[in-house]
């Protein structure tokens, strides 16, 4: 569903200079997946997930969705994926209704209301429909979001730290809602940082450091390569920051 | 193209409701309305009160023996002959607002015309003409026919008009430049972006729509405006009034949503679009030759001049084109949308 090779970004810093974001990542991510791309603030996950959703015109590399180049199409390949960005992006004048038919509107869906209507009710925000999205808690918008990002029934999900800002239940909510999406036989692909969910969603993983796709597989894989038993060790592990500073042993 | 159309369309649509929905956006539109009627009312308690300043009919009193002499001049003058025994006295009393009379010369032999009136002004002034010309005098005093009553109101609503036609541009770029930086800082640009519609078409949808609301506002109080004091060209007016304010609103959007412009904050690209939008109004008005050609200029043009209707549209058109390229790479650059 989703193959990126070798992509790779560099923005101008005024005081750094050149900075290089993302370099050389590939990854791959088929239907039913759960692919979660790990990596510490800073390390490139935001960038990557922008050039696969056509943001961000990668200075190198490749990005496949559904068979479509997206340097070639970026149209067909909107298309057929969405993404959901860490923050909400929700016009807080309108209401959740309003701010999904919008989106199902331009997607050239046939009955936008009732198709937001009926997304709305399937992800339990059936009450929200006519409440300003200004007025909605982060769990409540986190839900209008999703149902504005299904509107097309996109065979490609990205999600952007999904459960950022989310309190317990709605955290339990989302990582269930994703499960089901790949369950549906979409691809999933989600950026965190947070392990535990990481655990509880992911069929695969990839680890981002420093811009570089450090280490891939599924999770048992991850582990084995670090020689931790614990995700989270094995993540600092791998990203280099469970090292001690240097120097720290002479 | 029927993607587009219904892209542009449906971004306008809800750019149009979430700026009507937003308080400020109303308190806007209705203050330059509520600011003319409110001198209205003024204007006209204050009349009503305290009566017209001006006589609206001029009466003179004369006695019999000299109305008699005059009587056709005072009468083509459009002045009212009052018959009264004792001139001087009349005006004292209010039954009259000028005399003249005639008495006998303290300088020398024979009589003069002397004229009591309560201030000078045309109307005094043809009265001497009048009373000059009866004494045979060397030389005579020339008053020209009043510039009438509407067409002096007419004049000044028309720069109320212009005044509040410049307030709409300047809206619109602050409206503008406020809606493109709202949407980058809270993600909606974002997300809008990853739809499978051409970029431009986000700019496209909300310059419509905030050119349908900010229009639909500047006509109404123009409108308001001209049924109150029928106002001088207002058709010249509110064409190159409405194209101004779309083009300030273009402006005001491009401002912040292009390329770069999210590392300069909100302040510096809205103050440069501000200064843009007056520099263009006062090379109208310094050069109105060129600035009646120009979106924006047209109404310098037309304060100090002229600006025939539809000039500035040719290049207004041209101008969207190119400001539709310019913003076609909307997030297509490093460190764009809020982030």
């Amino acid at each position: 569903m989703l193959h990126a090779t070798d992509l790779s970004r560099t923005f101008l810093d005024a005081r750094r200079g050149p900075v290089l974001a993302v370099d050389g990542i590939s990854l791959r991510v088929d239907r039913g997946e759960v692919y979660a791309l790990l990596g510490p603030n800073g390390a490139g996950k935001t960038t990557t997930l922008r050039m696969l959703a056509t943001l961000l015109r990668p200075d190198r590399g490749r990005v496949l969705i559904d068979g479509v180049d997206a340097a070639v199409d970026p149209l067909g390949a909107r298309a057929r994926l969405a993404y959901v960005p860490a923050e909400a992006g929700l016009e807080p004048q309108l209401s959740a209704l309003e701010a999904v038919s919008l989106f199902a509107a331009v997607q050239g869906v046939a009955r936008p209301r009732e198709r937001a209507r009926e997304l709305l009710a399937r992800l339990g925000a059936a009450e929200l429909c006519s409440a300003a999205c200004g007025s909605l808690s982060t769990g409540q918008k986190r839900r209008v979001v999703l149902a504005r990002a299904l509107v097309h029934d996109p065979p490609l999900l990205l999600l952007d730290e999904p459960t950022d800002g989310l309190d317990v239940a709605g955290r339990r909510d989302v990582l269930a809602l994703v499960r089901r999406l790949a369950a549906e036989g979409r691809a999933v692909l989600v950026s965190s940082h947070i392990m535990g969910e990481v655990e509880a969603i992911a069929t695969r993983a990839g680890v981002v450091a420093r811009g570089r796709l450090v280490a891939e597989g599924s999770l048992d894989e991850l582990r084995e390569r670090a020689g931790l038993r614990d995700l989270g060790e094995a993540f600092l592990r791998l990203t280099g920051e469970g090292l001690p500073p240097t120097g720290a042993q002479g | 193209m029927r993607l587009v159309g219904r892209t542009v369309l449906t971004i306008a649509l809800a750019t149009g409701l979430r700026l009507v929905r937003e308080g400020f956006v109303v308190r806007a539109l209705a203050w330059p309305g509520l600011l003319a009627a409110g001198a209205m009312v003024g204007t006209a308690l204050i009349v009503g009160l305290m009566g017209s300043p001006v006589d609206e009919v001029a009466s003179l009193a004369m006695r019999a023996e000299d109305a008699a002499l005059v009587q056709e001049r005072v009468a083509a003058a459009s002045l009212e002959l009052r018959v009264d025994p004792d001139p001087e006295r009349a005006v004292a009393e209010g039954r009259a607002s000028r005399a003249a009379w005639r008495e006998a010369d303290p300088g020398g032999a024979g009589e003069r015309w002397v004229v009591a009136a309560p201030s000078a002004g045309p109307t005094t002034f043809r009265i001497e003409a009048i009373l000059r010309d009866q004494a045979q005098a060397a030389w005579r005093i020339e008053v020209p026919p009043e510039t009438a009553r509407s067409a002096v109101v007419a004049g000044q609503s028309g720069r109320m008009g212009l005044i509040i036609s410049v307030l709409f541009a300047l809206y619109g770029v602050v409206m503008g430049a406020g809606l493109a930086w709202r949407d980058r800082a809270e993600g909606v640009v974002e997300a809008a972006l990853t739809l499978p519609v051409p970029p431009w078409t986000q700019a496209a949808g909300r310059l419509v729509g905030l050119g349908v609301v900010l229009g639909l506002g500047q006509l109404a109080t123009l409108q308001l405006m001209h049924g109150i004091m029928a106002m001088d060209r207002p058709l010249a007016i509110a064409g190159n009034g409405l194209v101004a304010t779309v083009v300030a609103c273009a402006l005001g959007l491009s401002a912040v949503a292009s390329p770069g412009a999210a590392d300069r904050g909100f302040a510096a690209p809205l103050s440069r679009a501000l200064g843009f939008v007056t520099a263009l109004m006062g090379l109208g008005a310094g050069l109105p030759a060129v600035g009646a050609w120009l979106p924006v200029a047209s109404l310098g043009a037309l304060a100090v001049g002229s600006s025939p209707l539809g000039a500035p549209i040719p290049v207004t058109l041209l101008g969207l084109a190119l400001v539709g390229l310019a913003v076609r790479r909307w997030g297509q650059h490093q460190g764009g949308l809020g982030r």
